[in-house]
């Protein structure tokens, strides 16, 4: 009961500032407490007389907008910009970071194939400036699908001024020019999100379709300098085996589908009809919406490496893929919408408890197949369990309606132009710089950083994602689907074969847009307020009831 | 001017009639109407808040007896005067609702 209580508490209260919502909080469990034991006398028990009291409360949205209405609460878009504030000093801190990193390094460093101290933090900044530079065009709802292909452009121009003399680096030569080098680079990732900005934003675009096309142009370009496969992004010897790419990839999966319900849940669109019970041919569809969520990865996949060693990890993402498919199926073959929600979320539960275990047992195994000291498996788990327990923190605050501002704050996307396309310059000119220092990092010790990278950048961007970007209803699957799409177009930073996500967007692409071709529009929605207000409450209660 | 935004009038009306604090004023509201006017109760408190800020209720905190800090909202002069304004427009607008009822219907606008 009392979390029931809380979790209103946190979503009426989400957007008063601290001092009155400490104030209103007291009130209203004051005013609970009195309902609940006025229930009480009237010959309810504990449990129905909270229920009650609850119900009478109201939905907590409702509070929440009447706050802001009477000007209690400040609206999501002004949290939205302090946000966006907050986190651009925040990419330019952490780049920073890794800069420095960079530059402190010993140019003469002989190659170094295991994960010290050093290495990991480098990789950790890595992941932090290209997570976050991912999610800021997604707070206007943009996604960049061009991210990974700027990284390797970033990788690529920093060691362009040694394409005269492959075995010598112009740059280690020259090792001061380095932070020159950088900031040219960002600069050149700055000029192609400018392109994504203004063909977005400007000519009004797509900005999946924009970001995939200038993309794979940028690619197409990249991959035929003949010096391209020097660059120390790839390690075949080291990933041997597709099979935990795919487990990766599998999960991630899991994990954007699990976010994009919750986010679905937490910044629901008004929810269709529960209507009649669905018949056999509706429950084939939803058969058939999931079984196309995983179809085409699996074809792209297959497509690009079609192994033996591959095959088996295949199977495994399709039987993973049958699994959600069956699953998605079930949960929406229930007759009314209130035991539809109870088995989506206790699908996505599953998917939760799954993704994290084998996430939590994935790393360290990752870890131990790419080094062998001791040290660094330890180093490796110690993370692996921290980062674990970060975002099953994350993911029970979301869980509980406790999710933090930045989690919450794409419920209402900024729609100024300049931001958006900053924002996409931003993210741009980030992933170019990130990539110069992978670029200049590589030139003197190996790659094993850069293998392991892709154990951590894959689920932690696919989390991100999956938790922020905000479509929702029958567009989920989809908006999981392009999720995955992210992921993939970051993966030039530890795929052994640079053509694979390029073969996997364009395919995706294609998906996506015969999506809406194949499948029946979404049934129409509640128009009436007063029905939609009554829907809601049903709802709501509800889902209380579940919490 | 419609039930939802009658609930300051009413609000202002029971702390007329003295200090209380927000269940009670709830409670007041629902038994007086006969539970005609069961609203959302989480809605009472963004409006009593808001009243606050406009200067036409104060609030004092006391502690319960079950050591809970309570709020116990006063109507102040400033309140009364929005309460007889309230109570005109109320007027105003409950007698046109009751004259549009009562002309025959059918009639072309």
């Amino acid at each position: 009961m009392n979390d029931r209580l809380h979790a209103w508490l946190d979503i009426a209260l989400c957007d008063v500032e601290p001092a009155r919502r400490s104030r209103l909080r007291a009130e209203l469990l004051d005013h609970f407490t009195h309902a609940q034991a006025d229930y009480q006398a009237r010959g309810l028990d504990r449990e129905a007389a909270g229920a009650a009291a609850l119900a009478d409360l109201g939905d907590p949205q409702l509070t929440a907008a009447a706050l802001r209405q009477a000007g209690l609460a400040q609206p999501p878009q002004r949290q939205a910009a302090a946000v966006t504030h907050w986190g651009v000093p925040a990419v330019f801190a952490l780049l920073a970071l890794l800069a420095v990193h960079t530059l402190r390094l010993p140019l003469a460093q002989p190659p170094d194939a295991e994960v010290s101290v050093g290495t990991g933090l480098a990789l950790l900044l890595q992941v932090a400036s290209l997570t976050i530079a991912v999610s800021l065009p997604l707070l206007f709802d943009d996604l960049d699908l061009s991210v990974g292909v700027v990284v390797l452009l970033g990788a690529y121009l920093v060691r362009a001024p040694d394409l005269t003399a492959p075995s010598s680096f112009w740059l280690a030569q020259q090792p001061t020019s380095l932070p020159l080098v950088l900031l040219l680079t960002a600069l050149a990732g700055a000029a192609f999100g400018l392109l994504n900005g203004v063909l977005i934003v400007a000519l009004r675009l797509p900005p999946v379709l924009v970001t995939i096309g200038t993309g794979v142009a940028l690619a197409a370009v990249l991959l035929r300098q003949p010096d391209i496969h020097l660059l120390p992004l790839g390690t075949p010897e080291r990933i041997t085996s597709l099979a935990p790419t795919l487990l990766v990839g599998a999960m991630t999966i899991g994990l954007l589908g699990l976010g994009s319900g919750v986010a679905a849940r937490r910044w629901r669109a008004p929810a269709p009809d529960a209507g009649p019970a669905p018949t056999m041919r509706e429950r084939l569809l939803e058969l058939r919406r999931g079984a196309l969520l995983v179809l085409p990865l699996v074809l792209a996949l297959g497509l690009v490496r079609w192994t033996w060693a591959a095959a088996w990890s295949l199977a495994l993402l399709a039987a993973v893929g049958a699994v959600c498919a069956a699953g998605a199926a079930w949960a929406y073959g229930a007759a009314d919408t209130s035991t539809r929600r109870t088995r989506v979320h206790r699908l996505q539960r599953w998917m939760l408890g799954l993704g994290l275990g084998v996430w939590l047992v994935l790393l360290p195994i990752g870890g131990a197949y790419l080094v062998n000291t001791l040290l660094s498996v330890l180093l490796l788990l110690v993370l692996s369990v921290l980062i674990a327990l970060a975002l099953a923190v994350l993911l029970r605050g979301v869980w509980a309606g406790r999710g933090r501002m930045w989690l919450r704050l794409t419920r209402a996307p900024l729609r100024a132009p300049a931001a958006r396309i900053a924002a996409l310059v931003l993210c741009s000119s980030v992933a170019a710089a990130v990539g110069g220092c992978v670029g200049a990092q590589g030139i003197r010790d190996g790659t094993a950083v850069h293998a392991t990278a892709f154990y951590v950048v894959v689920p932690l961007a696919g989390l991100i994602i999956g938790g922020q970007h905000r479509l929702s209803g029958w567009r989920r699957p989809v908006g999981a689907l392009l999720g995955a799409l992210v992921v993939a177009g970051l993966t030039p930073l530890g795929s052994d074969n640079l053509d694979s996500p390029m073969a996997a967007l364009l395919l995706a692409a294609v998906f996506a847009c015969a999506w809406r071709l194949v499948l029946p529009p979404p049934r129409p929605l509640a128009v009436a307020d007063a029905r939609a207000a009554a829907h809601d409450e049903a709802e709501w209660k509800h889902l209380l009831h579940l919490a | 001017m419609n039930f939802k935004g009658s609930l300051p009038l009413l609000i202002l009306h029971v702390l007329a009639e003295g200090p209380s604090h927000g269940y009670a004023l709830a409670a007041a509201i629902r038994r007086r109407s006969d539970d005609v006017l069961a609203f959302r109760e989480g809605t009472l408190y963004p409006t009593l808040h808001g009243l606050e800020d406009r200067g036409l209720v104060t609030a004092a905190e006391v502690s319960a007896p079950d050591g809970r800090l309570r709020r116990r909202y006063h109507i102040t002069e400033a309140g009364r005067v929005e309460l007889a304004r309230e109570r005109a427009a109320w007027a105003r607008y409950s007698r046109a609702v009751t004259v549009v009822l009562e002309s025959p219907a059918g009639e072309p606008a």
